[in-house]
């Protein structure tokens, strides 16, 4: 049985750590180097890449994830194929409606409509084709070259918009069995809806590891990160996401009264860890979301899930200290990973 | 008389380029420092070449003492959350190097199908972005937020072509870029405008850090190296004169050729003059090469480079930004700090 491939991402304020997390994340060998495009609250994601792609040597590096309202699609377009000239073709463009870049400055995230068009300038402008948007037309005029474009789906509509024309589908809606199996079906229908058949894509979950001696032990001690993750899966709508009808009060609650300004804030995970155990939702949320528990517990539920055709796991490190609990994440399950 | 503000300071040069080959840019830079520049930039014209806050980043990155510079970028592109996000961790990165400049947009906007910006919506943003490098709320679009991670003295330089945009600048800019400055007489233009706006703030314009854009072209003859970037000085009149004619120096003789090259410029080829020969055959057509180079351009054999550089130098303008339109920038960068930036410091 083989594992996921496994990406790792961490949220640090000073820039200037990023090189050398980067380049000792490679070095103990994650396939992924992902960074939060989010402003207001970490260093911005292009300048961050960058220093990333610098750093390192074979590892590929994407966002996760961008927004189409922050920037416009030449902007970006630009910078990714000038990443991909950078690091030899180991960029990766990942992008969703927008969460806490977008509620951070006051706007709402995109519509599927709004990514679709989005998303199709994109690939066009990195194709070196002329792309479309908003009623113009534009391409990039210097030397492009392909950039893979990854769609973060939660929502039917979305995962089967990023069935048709992403190369690659980043889930974050959880990592219970039924999410997992239901999400790929949906990605499945809307690849070959035009076509295209789910080996087009590559899957990756994103999950977070958290090392405890149970698993209730682990989701307690991160109230915070599920708030955040709930507060994302479930904005728009509960339809088809498998969500039991006794927590969806409670769910609504949690997304009304959630802070995006302390978003995976761990230093300061009061209110919205509250928002979590107050409305009984640590249980739900805890298996749906994360991987906790011992290191051969964590090791164990991979395993699950690469029996059930998860390509890729985006691990991302929210803790106090997120570069000493990143290389944890290393030093407990990469050899397991190589052992198998 | 009007004297310019850094007059009693050394002479500072800088140079940019349009970055298309990423891998090639870190040898760029390594000459570039080691050629003993001041100030290195990269302009923002995102569908002609490689967006420039992934310069930038290389740039500060790679080099440990120049100052770097986006000169310049617009408003319209970008949410000003990013800029000044991207701004702070240019500025942690570099050790504060780094100068955000701005305008009401050219070619990148041209090329997307989007209007340049107006100076009011220049104001507004750039007053958004440095409040929010103050680490301070920012007001902008109808909505209120700020940026959390860190906060760092970022200067906000303003590239002002028209008299509302100098007096914009004096008002609220860290620094001035002024093209088509480098003849004392349009200097003169350009500083009483900025004047004004910096009484209207109760600063001095000695406050601000100018500089001027240069167009130096080593060549065999002065002839030969105007002949070389006719296109490029079709550019500049093109987005120096875009708006309006009024306060900016114009004689009244060249108004319709002015607004005939406004007409027919191709902005696709806008600061390629290997592909550009549509734009320079229509400077050529207009008889505008002999009223636009003096104003931007230095052209010559190195001996006439520094010449002419010292002429401009001794007028008063002391920072002056060396734009490559040239073949072989690596060798255009040592022939400057061997032959020709020694001497004009000198």
């Amino acid at each position: 049985m083989s594992w996921p491939k496994l990406g790792i991402a961490a949220m640090l304020r000073d820039i200037r750590a990023y090189p050398p997390w980067a380049a000792e994340m490679e070095a103990a060998g994650f396939d992924l180097l992902g960074y939060g495009d989010t402003q207001n609250l970490l260093p911005e994601a292009h300048v961050a890449l960058t220093a990333m792609a610098l750093a390192t040597q074979r590892v590929r590096f994407a966002p996760t994830v961008s927004n189409p309202i922050t920037r416009h699609p030449a902007v970006v377009a630009s910078a990714f194929v000038a990443l991909q000239q950078l690091s030899s073709g180991r960029a990766v463009f990942a992008i969703g409606s927008g969460d806490s870049s977008v509620r951070n400055i006051g706007e709402r995230p995109a519509r599927v409509d709004e990514m679709e068009e989005w998303c199709r300038a994109f690939a066009d402008l990195v194709a070196g084709r002329v792309a479309s948007w908003r009623g113009r037309q534009m391409a990039l005029e210097f030397e492009t070259t392909p950039v893979p474009l990854w769609i973060s789906a939660e929502g039917p509509r979305m995962l089967h918009l990023a069935g048709q024309l992403a190369d690659g589908v980043m889930l974050g809606s959880g990592i219970s069995d039924e999410v997992v199996l239901d999400h790929r079906e949906r990605v499945r229908l809307g690849a070959e809806s035009v076509g295209r058949t789910l080996a087009d894509l590559e899957l990756w979950w994103i999950t977070r590891p958290f090392f405890a001696a149970s698993e209730e032990a682990a989701w307690n001690d991160v109230a915070y990160s599920l708030a955040a993750q709930a507060n994302h899966a479930f904005r728009f709508t509960f339809e088809g996401k498998h969500v039991p009808v006794e927590h969806e009060a409670g769910l609504r609650r949690l997304m009304e009264g959630y802070r995006s300004d302390l978003h995976h804030n761990a230093e300061r995970g009061g209110h919205n860890g509250a928002l979590v155990t107050e409305n009984g939702l640590t249980e739900f949320l805890g298996r749906r979301f994360f991987l906790g528990g011992s290191a051969d517990d964590i090791a164990s539920r991979i395993d699950h899930l690469g029996s059930l055709g998860v390509d890729g796991l985006l691990l991302a490190g929210t803790l106090p200290d997120p570069i000493a609990y990143t290389r944890r994440i290393a030093r407990e399950l990469l050899p397991r990973r190589d052992a198998r | 008389m009007s004297l310019d503000p850094t007059s009693s300071s050394r002479p500072r040069f800088g140079t940019g380029i349009a970055v298309r080959d990423l891998k090639r840019y870190p040898s760029w830079l390594a000459t570039a420092e080691q050629a003993g520049f001041d100030l290195l930039t990269t302009g923002d014209s995102q569908s002609l070449w490689a967006e420039p806050f992934v310069s930038m980043t290389l740039a500060a990155q790679l080099t440990t003492r120049p100052d770097l510079a986006i000169t310049v970028s617009n408003p319209m592109t970008r949410h000003p959350a990013i800029v000044a996000s991207a701004s702070l961790a240019l500025q942690q990165l570099s050790g504060g190097r780094f100068r955000y400049g701005i305008s009401s947009g050219d070619s990148a906007l041209r090329n997307i199908g989007t209007r340049p910006a107006k100076v009011e919506e220049i104001e507004s943003y750039v007053l958004a972005v440095q409040a929010l490098c103050r680490g301070e709320q920012a007001d902008w679009g109808g909505k209120r937020f700020g940026v959390h991670w860190h906060q760092a003295p970022t200067p906000v330089w303003i590239a002002a072509e028209g008299p509302r945009t100098q007096e914009l600048a004096g008002r609220i800019a860290d620094g001035v870029i002024l093209s088509n400055c480098l003849a004392k007489e349009m200097r003169e233009v350009a500083f009483e405008n900025i004047r004004r706006g910096c009484a209207a703030a109760g600063r001095r314009l000695e406050d601000l850090e100018i500089w001027y854009m240069c167009n130096l072209v080593p060549a065999k003859s002065e002839a030969e190296g105007i002949d070389s970037v006719k296109a490029i000085l079709g550019g500049t009149a093109n987005h120096v004169y875009r708006f309006h004619l009024e306060g900016k120096g114009l004689p009244q003789e060249l108004r319709h050729r002015i607004e005939e090259l406004k007409r027919r410029y191709d902005s696709r080829h806008h600061a390629s003059p290997a592909t550009a020969a549509q734009n320079a055959a229509l400077v050529e057509e207009l008889g505008l090469v002999e009223f636009l180079a003096p104003l931007g351009t230095i052209a010559g054999p190195p001996e006439r480079l520094v010449e002419r550089l010292r002429d401009v130098v001794e007028s008063g303008a002391r920072n002056l930004i060396f734009s490559q339109f040239v073949e072989d920038e690596f060798g255009f960068m040592n022939l400057l700090a061997r032959e020709v930036l020694p001497a004009v410091r000198s």
